[in-house]
């Protein structure tokens, strides 16, 4: 019978480093400088918000983790605004340029 | 004359009632036209895309209907998307527009998707959506296997999600 081992793919130390640089970012709110982009854009109904964080960092972080990495921070750093996001995407320049959603 | 369908045209045995259902099989079927296509010889890529295309347009919607309480077997139609308050899509294959209605309404209805799941939604919406549109149909463009490959691959994971959306 094969033997087959699925390792957890993301590290937890990594996982809270980019957790930490979002939060700080939010708190800081920098206008320049290389740390993530966060493009907060309001929804026409409902004071909703969808969150884009475009960041070459993620280069190396799974699409599927980089949602929940935003949104832990966000639960950290504005927690006031957590219940008025619908969307969490995290994107690298390349690919934010590529689906034309780097504005 | 070929008549493998009967004494009556293809067209002529459409059924003129849609249904969430019949989109559900329909997405199927044009899934493997276009994986058919994808892996051919020679170069079909245009016309994978092409398919792969309608077959997010068609799963976004048949998701929007049943989201609205449409049962399987209820006639679909654009009215409800046309009426609905969240509704920017520039014409009804906009893909973007789509996935985003169908976050809103949910969000709206008290059954949201988990923010970092409507952002792969989003995301591949956005990745088939960059890389076709109904037009594509007139136009003379070839396609690289990577281009086939990222829209293959959003679309596959509609299709995997078709359940949940």
């Amino acid at each position: 019978m094969p033997f087959i081992e699925k390792k957890y793919p993301s590290d937890p130390a990594a996982y809270r480093q980019f957790v930490d640089a979002i939060a700080a970012e939010l708190k800081e709110k920098s206008v320049m400088g290389p740390g993530p982009r966060i493009i907060e854009e309001q929804q026409r109904r409902g004071g909703f918000i969808h969150v884009t964080v475009i960041w070459d960092e993620w280069k190396n972080v799974p699409v599927e983790d980089r949602g929940r990495i935003i949104m832990d921070a966000y639960e950290r750093e504005r927690n006031d605004v957590i219940l008025k996001i619908t969307v969490a995407l995290g994107l690298t320049s390349d690919e934010a340029h590529r689906l034309g959603i780097d504005t | 004359m070929i008549t493998d369908g009967g004494t009556m045209s293809l067209r002529a045995r459409l059924s003129t009632v849609e249904t969430c259902g019949s989109f559900r099989t329909a997405a199927e079927e044009r899934f493997w036209d276009g994986f058919a296509l994808a892996t051919e010889c020679g170069d079909r890529r245009m016309g994978a895309i092409y398919l792969f295309g309608y077959v997010a347009e068609i799963l976004l919607k048949a998701a929007f209907y049943r989201a609205i309480g449409l049962a399987d077997t209820a006639p679909v139609g654009l009215g409800a998307i046309r009426a609905h308050a969240s509704w920017q899509g520039r014409n009804f294959h906009d893909i973007r527009a789509l996935a985003l209605l169908l976050v809103d309404h949910r969000r709206q209805t008290g059954a949201p998707f988990d923010p970092a799941f409507a952002g792969l939604l989003a995301m591949h919406a956005a990745t088939v959506d960059a890389n076709w549109n109904e037009s594509l149909r007139y136009r003379e463009i070839s396609a690289s296997d990577a281009e086939v490959v990222e829209v293959y691959r959003s679309v596959e994971w509609i299709r995997d999600n078709a359940h949940v959306l």
